[in-house]
């Protein structure tokens, strides 16, 4: 630490030495009358003459900083369920649709409308599960993930989420960054360059993948423009954590820390003549990724947590699984990571192979991540870190009422298209009312005709929850403040406790 | 039409007076210029002789602004007073520079540094019938201290819904975006804001209340009139009324112009409820604590501890020890200059022991306290009891010894204790008071038979 404060205080007496008599001749002609502007212009609300508390990131870019707001949670575990699971056989309950199996689709519903794999007249598909009632709250529950009856009274549904995109990379793309296209920073990237990482050892944004990578690549957790230090650092359940984060073999450990060392001393002398400030950024970068290599396995190691805790997860130590990641985003969230985001691949039932099929590879999609998902809710409720963490689910869009019927013909197994206009997704934790329905859907869960919120309004929830107006949260990009948002979303205010 | 005349002339009272004031600050420079011009005589002579007649017409008209601008004769009188002074000054000046024997005795110093002290005054007190008294105060204010502004009063009533609208929302409304040139000192078309009375009294028309056809309230239609109408209120270039307070303003009027109804009679928008009134209490307390001491802050950070504030323009901190394990129980006392400002204490994993309460108890906004992960036994838990507003306490994975609950209930007003403990299962003695069984979060949740394996 003592070597962080030396750096620090150098880095200050440089920037003070940059800041002598010749900066202020070169600046302080425009640079006064730009002051004196600026105060015309209204741009620095003089109402709001406050010292900055916040700790300073000239060194550390990932140093954490307050919000705007007084936050109601500090850190999101989002579970993206990847290829958009069925809503109809989960949460959204469609008694009617029942009496309308396997009967022709009424023209009017289909007319003029776009799908992926839709032609001409499919069939009604009806409900491929059986619902009850569950918890105090008395919200409907499919039998095929009979965990989430444990924890049905912590979570809020949203029932009628849309989306406008109907493609998985680009409703991924969608609901991580806001775009449907390329280039834009992930939300956990924002959140991230947003209040930073509370432990100076591991990374503030936090990915693990499960089943596959999702259609929408790495662009899902990038940095976009924001500086490059924020996008979502990828760790694997299985071998290396992260990739080249182990020793090359026949390097140990105190070599690799002389390694970084001579390379700092280098860097340090280099400092010396020049006088750059960036390079001392730069050596506080080396160090970090020196802390990294013993905390991030630290930290990724599943073993050491009590049997029953593995039980209850249901994890497969070694092995790549949903269980395994559900229970690393629980200690991530411990040790003061802000965004954890899995992914789990495998959901998109079409109904055109086994693993597509409602009534094969979902159930097997369900089974896999049932138990996870309810261990992890009550484990961070037990630990009291249920009040400060955000657990979203969601695929990126919803499943059509109707039987998938791919190029006229209806296909051979169960399944069902993809569909944008409606759709379930589930939040749980602090400042969130709790056992709450929020948005109707029509009798065949086809349209939203209550509560309908979009992809934006999640994200400007999410964004509300952490203590940003997702309106005046901005980067200066090309000449113009950009927005995770862009130009909608509403903070979905019937939901907040 | 000569009555417009000479309101148009009062209006061009702030125009006029810079002109005897360009003249008398001219003539003061050229008096104390170190160098001494030849012609500076003569021209002093000119120079006075016209801030006397101009100013005369200052004079005239700021009476006249006085007369059709609705301003009160007490507000006005000093800044008058301080007027006059300055063309006498100004005219007695002239008069010992054209060698008049009256003034041969006064000293020159007396008339120009008089004038330019009366000449402050005068220009003050006339800044503050236009700007507001607070006018230069506030920013001063501002600047003097670092201190912010005082957060938002919050508007939290539990009660809310049982007070009269009108005087917990529509006046404070109208205190803030039309008193200011509406009110017992300055009242623009003779109208008055500022109360209940001086409303349904109105102004130079009548009532701008009118409670037979609400909808033709003259208060109701100016703040619907497009921005850009002459007739708009608050007119173009003051601060606009809000999309939710011409809600609610109208609201208001259309049922009836109570100034007695409760909120709750009024069937407003939940969007616009939450507008004006924080329905739910805020967690942390009302701030009410001074600025921290910046240098503390920074000893902390030292130590790589983590401070920050819980919002940007908060006095209120979060402080945790996650990135310094070796922080044990003197570690507090380099925070003790600025324990009231803390509210979220993090310390798990931390070298703390029991003795860490008999110096928490000194932290007197704390809200959350962990202690997750420590050899807290919960000995001395029961310090904290003084503490009015905390409210979560972690203990997860400590060595609490469950005797001590009897300590912990002595704490008021605590929402919930986490106690859940990974390798041990801890219960709740036999008699708890009732309330205490959902504040007290003894964990272990299974799924099935998940638990068993803990249990053998």
């Amino acid at each position: 630490m003592d070597e962080i404060r030396k750096l620090h205080n150098e880095f200050k007496n440089s920037n003070a030495r940059f800041n002598t008599r010749r900066h202020f001749l070169k600046e302080c002609t425009l640079g006064l009358g730009g002051i004196a502007l600026g105060s015309f212009l209204n741009s620095c609300s003089s109402k709001n003459v406050s010292f900055n508390y916040n700790a300073d990131r000239s060194l550390n870019p990932l140093a954490p900083i307050a919000p705007p707001f007084s936050p109601k949670v500090k850190s999101v575990i989002y579970l993206h369920m990847v290829g958009a699971p069925s809503q109809l056989e989960l949460f959204d309950y469609k008694p009617e649709l029942q009496k309308l199996h396997n009967k022709p689709c009424p023209e009017s519903l289909i007319a003029g409308k776009q799908f992926a794999f839709i032609e001409g007249t499919p069939n009604m598909l009806g409900p491929q599960a059986t619902f009850s009632k569950q918890g105090e709250s008395g919200n409907w529950i499919s039998n095929h993930i009979p965990h989430f009856k444990n924890i049905i009274d912590e979570v809020t549904f949203l029932k009628a989420v849309h989306t406008d995109q109907f493609n998985h990379g680009p409703a991924q793309l969608l609901m991580h960054t806001g775009s449907p296209r390329l280039g834009r920073p992930s939300i956990g990237s924002w959140v991230t360059y947003g209040l930073g990482s509370e432990s100076s050892d591991l990374p503030g944004f936090i990915v693990l993948t499960s089943g596959g990578t999702p259609d929408g690549g790495k662009s899902l957790w990038g940095n976009g423009f924001l500086p490059s230090i924020y996008q979502g650092v990828q760790c694997r359940s299985k071998g290396d954590p992260v990739l080249y984060l182990k020793n090359p073999q026949g390097i140990s450990r105190t070599l690799k820390k002389n390694i970084v060392g001579s390379i700092n001393k280098i860097n340090y002398d280099e400092y010396k003549k020049f006088k750059d400030p960036e390079v001392l950024t730069r050596i506080s970068q080396y160090e970090m990724a020196f802390r990294m290599q013993s905390s991030v396995p630290d930290v990724m190691n599943i073993n050491d947590e009590p049997e029953y805790i593995k039980e209850m997860y249901g994890v497969q130590p070694g092995k790549e699984s949903f269980a395994n990641n559900c229970l690393l985003a629980r200690k991530m969230v411990e040790k003061g990571v802000r965004f954890v985001q899995l992914y789990d691949w495998g959901w998109d039932s079409h109904g055109n192979g086994e693993a597509e099929s409602l009534r094969k590879g979902f159930l097997k999609k369900c089974k896999d991540s049932d138990r996870p998902i309810a261990a992890l809710i009550l484990d961070l409720k037990q630990r009291g870190l249920l009040d400060e963490t955000l657990v979203v689910w969601g695929g990126e869009f919803g499943r059509t009422p109707m039987w998938e019927n791919r190029a006229g013909v209806q296909n051979t197994l169960v399944g069902r298209d993809h569909q944008g206009e409606a759709f379930t997704m589930w939040m749980a934790g602090g400042g969130l009312k709790k056992g709450y329905v929020h948005g109707k859907t029509d009798e065949i869960g086809y349209r939203g005709i209550e509560g309908r919120v979009s992809v934006y309004d999640i994200q400007a929830t999410i964004l509300h929850l952490l203590g940003f107006d997702h309106e005046q949260f901005t980067f200066d990009f090309q000449g113009r403040p950009f927005r995770l948002t862009d130009v909608e979303g509403q903070v979905i205010r019937q939901i907040l406790a | 039409m000569l009555d417009d005349f000479l309101i148009l002339i009062g209006r061009f009272h702030p125009l006029i007076i810079h002109l005897p004031i360009g003249f008398i600050v001219l003539g003061i420079l050229i008096e104390f210029n170190s160098k001494k011009f030849k012609w500076s005589n003569d021209a002093l002579k000119f120079i006075f002789f016209w801030a006397t007649i101009t100013g005369i017409l200052s004079i005239i008209s700021g009476f006249l602004q006085y007369q059709n601008g609705g301003y009160i004769w007490e507000t006005v009188q000093n800044h008058f007073l301080a007027g006059i002074l300055t063309v006498v000054l100004s005219f007695s000046f002239y008069l010992k520079l054209i060698e008049n024997s009256l003034f041969k005795p006064v000293p020159r110093n007396f008339f120009t540094i008089g004038n330019s002290v009366i000449l402050l005054i005068a220009g003050h007190l006339g800044g503050n019938i236009t700007h507001g008294e607070e006018h230069l105060i506030e920013p001063l204010k501002n600047l003097a201290s670092f201190n912010k502004v005082q957060s938002k009063s919050v508007k939290y009533y539990s009660d809310f819904k049982e007070k009269p609208l009108f005087s917990s929302v529509i006046q404070p409304i109208l205190d803030e975006k039309c008193v200011k040139c509406h009110n017992s000192k300055k009242s623009n078309g003779k109208l008055k804001m500022h109360n209940s009375n001086e409303l349904i009294k109105g102004g130079r028309n009548g009532s701008i209340i009118n409670f037979e056809f609400p909808e033709m309230s003259e208060m109701y239609i100016r703040i619907h009139l497009p921005k850009e109408e002459k007739k708009h209120m608050p007119p173009k270039g003051g601060k606009q009324l809000t999309r939710e307070e011409i809600n609610v303003v109208s609201n208001w009027i259309k049922n009836g112009s109570s100034f007695e109804k409760s909120v709750n009679e009024f069937k407003l928008d939940e969007s616009i409820i939450s507008y004006f009134f924080s329905i739910e209490k805020p967690f942390y307390p009302i701030e009410n604590v001074s600025t921290p001491d910046i240098e503390t802050i920074k000893k902390i950070r030292e130590k790589n501890i983590l401070v920050n504030p819980i919002s940007k323009s908060s006095n209120f901190f979060s402080v945790s020890s996650l990135n310094y394990s070796k922080f044990s129980d003197i570690d507090l006392s380099i925070m003790s200059s600025i324990r009231e400002n803390i509210v979220n204490l993090d310390l798990s994993e931390s070298k703390v022991t029991d003795s860490v309460f008999f110096n928490l108890k000194y932290f007197s906004n704390l809200t959350v306290l962990k202690l997750n992960n420590t050899n807290i036994l919960g000995q001395n838990i029961d310090e904290l009891s003084q503490l009015k507003n905390l409210k979560r306490i972690y203990l997860v994975n400590t060595r609490f010894d469950v005797q001590n609950i009897e300590k912990i209930i002595q704490i008021k007003g605590l929402e919930k204790v986490y106690l859940f403990q990974e390798d041990r299962i801890l219960k709740a003695p036999l008699k708890l008071p009732n309330n205490y069984e959902e504040i007290l979060e003894f964990g272990n949740y299974s799924l099935n038979n998940s638990m068993q394996n803990k249990k053998s």
